[in-house]
């Protein structure tokens, strides 16, 4: 398990207090001008060398998409932060809003300094009004400090805007992001072109999570070596975890990628409600990541491969935990609500098939479904994968192919003939 | 565009005019519609809690951006409303991990002790309640938003505190975290 001076996050809950002279004395802008001064080449290739991939749930390489802005285009560039958390089981950001601000704020500079962007728009979901208003002050407080405005630190001009969203878990998605950023209901753009090229205002543009941007600082001030040491081959470093759900103490906490996922909700979690043999099963990334029965969680690791290969994803690191006392039926209905409610209505496949696989669910519910509709559950989720224009279609697949993977039996049970 | 009679005219407060173009400050010249969202909710607050025709038309003339440009916003965002919210609009997660720890329960206490019948606003004026989807707080939950501002690790005991408070005429929104937290145990301890 991560050992406490592995830690990129050491104010989590807030137990130091919130201010931007509590976080110098915790190490936040320590050196941000030597950091800067190494060049731009310099931080992108460290932050490649580091292996820090996405932490808003595509898992994409951060050093990699900063070196797709191309560097003589004459556009401006913008960095833009998705804060629009929304993944059911997923809350982490939040946490970062709340008590972390200040290493989101240096790794903004950061990225934007390596991308040579001169604003950056940080998008929060509109419930999170409370956090806004929290980085609205820390914000505040560096543009005093001459840490952002113009020649700060005699090397950059940055401005950092705050956008609220409106209640629209789409805009999650980078390109509906964009969209909404420019004023418009959230409809995730086709792609190519890629924001790198034509994102924002049509300009060269980075989008990154909240939870990525705010581990920046860390790996430069100790190095790409040190963050590619923690964890496991292939998921390198910590990320944070949000276990929720039927455990003693839910939490958000920073593990080590590919730490067990036993011990950190034994640990962490103090242990599922009822004990371990109480367990049903875990949804172990975020409400899109198929779920996992208990035999599963026994010998389970927490990094993208183990993941992968017990059939499930690693998504947004949000663990959620189901006891006995779980209706299962329940969960699936309601998760395939969550993405009919959400989907932005743009593609007929998403729009209409999560309707179709709510309405099937539904009729188990109301113990009228039969044999056949849980075929033509299957049927529908199979043919409908990959045929919409941005992920949200293929998360509520992945969601109920995982259930009829493990749980077929229980719509059998249900099933009047 | 036709104003409908018997909808009150709408302009900012002189505070909300400056706040506005502190808003629209923010974006580029020439990128005028990212300033919708923001001013929608700014209006939005400011006519307690709800949008309508002579709001919107007013904010399309302020932003120089056409009346559809706002409604295609303001009726694709789940924020915004156009039927009138109690003077506490509460906000109920009934996302999976609220669900499996009973969240709808507490809605159905909620809307027992607030008198609030289906989608109305109580008789009293001074609640609203509704179900929404993941208000991203799971590790909290069950959670719920009171105009915006969240209380969590809710049971029946802090609900029903909450809301004797609220009809009582507490100023919750003045309260920061640690005070709610301190009050209504809403918030764990770490």
């Amino acid at each position: 398990m991560l050992a406490e001076e592995n830690k990129v996050f050491n104010n989590l809950y807030g137990q130091n207090g919130v201010t931007l002279d509590i976080a110098k004395k915790l190490g936040s802008f320590a050196d941000l001008k030597g950091i800067l001064e190494k060049g731009s080449d310099f931080i992108i290739n460290e932050m490649k060398a580091s292996n820090l991939k996405g932490r808003g749930g595509a898992a994409f390489s951060v050093g990699m998409k900063w070196s797709f802005i191309s560097k003589d285009d004459p556009r401006d560039r913008y960095l833009v932060i998705n804060g629009d958390e929304g993944e059911p089981g997923t809350c982490k950001d939040r946490e970062l809003l709340r008590h972390e601000p200040y290493k989101l704020i240096e790794g903004i500079i950061i990225a934007s300094y390596a991308i040579k962007a001169k604003a950056c728009y940080v998008y929060i979901r509109g419930e999170f009004a409370e956090e806004a208003k929290v980085l609205q002050k820390a914000i505040d407080e560096c543009y005093q400090d001459k840490l952002l405005g113009t020649n700060c630190l005699g090397l950059y001009d940055l401005d950092v805007y705050i956008h609220l969203g409106a209640g629209a878990y789409i805009c999650g998605e980078e390109t509906a992001l964009l969209e909404s950023l420019e004023g418009r209901k959230g409809f995730p753009r086709l792609k190519p072109p890629f924001p790198a090229n034509c994102g924002l205002y049509s300009s060269p543009t980075v989008i990154n999570n909240v939870e990525t941007i705010a581990t920046v600082p860390a790996i430069l001030y100790r190095g790409a070596k040190w963050y590619s040491s923690i964890g496991v081959e292939n998921s390198a470093g910590t990320k944070l975890f949000c276990i929720s759900g039927h455990v003693n103490n839910p939490c958000v906490v920073e593990e080590e990628m590919g730490v067990s996922l036993k011990d950190m909700i034994e640990t962490h979690a103090r242990g599922v409600i009822g004990g371990w043999d109480n367990l049903l099963a875990v949804i172990p990334g975020g409400a899109s990541t198929p779920i996992l029965p208990k035999n599963f969680c026994d010998r389970l690791n927490m990094d993208f491969d183990s993941l992968k290969g017990a059939g499930s994803a690693l998504g947004t690191g949000a663990i959620m935990v189901f006891n006995k006392n779980t209706n299962l039926l329940k969960v699936i209905h309601n998760i395939v609500h969550f993405y009919y409610d959400e989907s932005c209505g743009q593609c007929t496949p998403c729009r209409e098939g999560s309707g179709g696989a709510l309405k099937l669910l539904n009729k188990f519910m109301n113990n009228q479904g039969t044999a056949k509709d849980i075929d033509a559950l299957d049927n529908l989720v199979g043919r409908t994968l990959g045929t919409s224009i941005c992920g949200l279609n293929d998360a509520t697949v992945f969601a109920v192919k995982g259930f009829l993977k493990h749980y077929k039996d229980l719509l059998l049970e249900k099933s009047i003939n | 565009m036709k104003v409908n009679i018997g909808e009150p005219s709408f302009s900012f407060t002189l505070n909300n005019d400056k706040l506005a173009k502190e808003i629209i400050s923010k974006y580029p010249e020439t990128q005028r519609f990212s300033a919708i969202m923001p001013l929608l909710t700014l209006a939005q607050k400011q006519n307690g809690g709800h949008l309508n025709d002579p709001i919107i038309q007013y904010l399309s003339t302020y932003l120089n951006v056409s009346v559809m440009s706002f409604y295609e916003v303001a009726k694709f965002y789940t924020m915004y409303k156009f039927k009138p919210v109690g003077k506490y609009h509460i906000s109920f997660c009934k996302s999976v991990v609220c669900m499996v720890l009973d969240a709808d329960d507490l809605y159905d206490h909620c809307k027992k002790i607030t008198g609030v019948m289906g989608n109305e606003v109580s008789s009293d004026g001074l609640f609203s309640v509704q179900q929404v989807e993941c208000l991203g707080a799971c590790v909290n939950a069950p959670v719920m938003t009171v105009n915006n501002i969240s209380y969590e690790n809710l049971t029946k005991i802090s609900l029903s505190k909450i809301i004797d408070d609220m009809k009582k005429g507490l100023n919750m929104g003045s309260m920061s975290i640690v005070q709610r937290s301190a009050i209504y145990h809403v918030f764990k301890q770490h």
